[in-house]
């Protein structure tokens, strides 16, 4: 059993200054410690600041849901060019001799001078050919 | 909304581009009936023998063209106007002038085939009498031809 009256021994100056150094402390703890407007205000601020990350977050994967099919749209714009482009093919044979032919036909129909139709059509055959090849050729 | 309309798209690029891959055999094919339907033109002596290859070039001309846009129009352009000739040939210039029109329908730019078509058509309009007419098609020949000419010209 304990005995109330047993005095305790004095504190030491070490102990003595740790309990002033504690009750120091505790003494100005008010001062750290936040009003409920001001807690009220953080909260409020924070909720905000939070809100806005998410509303930022939410408007780029908008633009982002908006926006995609942009660039695929225009790479397969691309793309069917290509293909156009490749399916118009390289230009014609040139026809210089058929064109020739044709001048000298045409002089001649509207002269009344001797017509030169198998020039024409020896001109026409050998274009032909070259058309036809050049369908032939490997691309 | 441009979500479907980007796949639309890609759709398409891709469909355009397996038909394009697709095409030199065909392009092959098609060159060797149109050689053939001309070889059968070069070949026709008597007047039935002309009507057969006349519609000969008809089906060829009608047939879906293989290979590259610029090259097959042309041959389509000479198919209708060797088919016009023959028919003319044949003492029938109305049937020439619809292929002379066909013809001209396929690409209407001024080259030496549209050239040729002018040509035939001026001698169909003699063979039906209209002989104002077949000046007009003749002079519009001349036209292209010189145009062509000096293309040629500025460009050799």
């Amino acid at each position: 059993m304990i005995d109330d009256d047993v005095a305790e021994p004095a504190p030491t100056q070490a102990e003595r200054a740790e309990l002033d150094r504690a009750a120091s402390l505790l003494a100005s703890a008010a001062q750290f410690e936040l009003s409920p407007t001001a807690l009220a205000r953080g909260r409020a601020e924070l909720d905000q600041l939070l809100a806005r990350k998410q509303a930022r977050r939410e408007e780029r994967r908008f633009r982002f849901r908006i926006l995609w099919p942009l660039p695929a749209a225009l790479g397969a714009a691309l793309l069917v060019g290509l293909v156009v482009r490749s399916k118009a093919g390289p230009p014609l044979p040139l026809a210089p001799e058929l064109a020739t032919a044709q001048s000298h036909f045409l002089t001649a129909e509207l002269t009344g001078a001797p017509i030169a139709r198998k020039d024409l059509d020896q001109a026409t055959r050998r274009y032909r050919k070259d058309l036809l090849a050049s369908l032939e050729a490997p691309r | 909304m441009t979500a479907p309309l980007a796949r639309v798209c890609l759709v398409f690029a891709l469909v355009s581009t397996l038909l394009a891959c697709a095409s030199p055999e065909k392009a092959r094919n098609y060159a060797k009936e149109v050689r053939k339907a001309h070889a059968k033109a070069d070949h026709a002596k008597t007047a039935d023998q002309r009507l057969a290859a006349a519609q000969q070039l008809g089906v060829m001309f009608d047939r879906p063209p293989q290979g590259p846009r610029s090259t097959t129009s042309a041959l389509r352009q000479d198919l209708a106007d060797r088919a016009a000739r023959l028919h003319l040939d044949l003492g029938e210039p109305e049937r020439a002038l619809e292929w002379v029109e066909k013809g001209r329908e396929v690409d209407p730019s001024p080259s030496v085939l549209q050239a040729n078509l002018l040509i035939t058509e001026a001698d169909s309009l003699v063979a039906l009498g209209e002989r104002d007419r077949a000046r007009q098609a003749l002079l519009h020949a001349v036209e292209i031809n010189q145009a062509l000419l000096n293309v040629e010209l500025e460009n050799p």
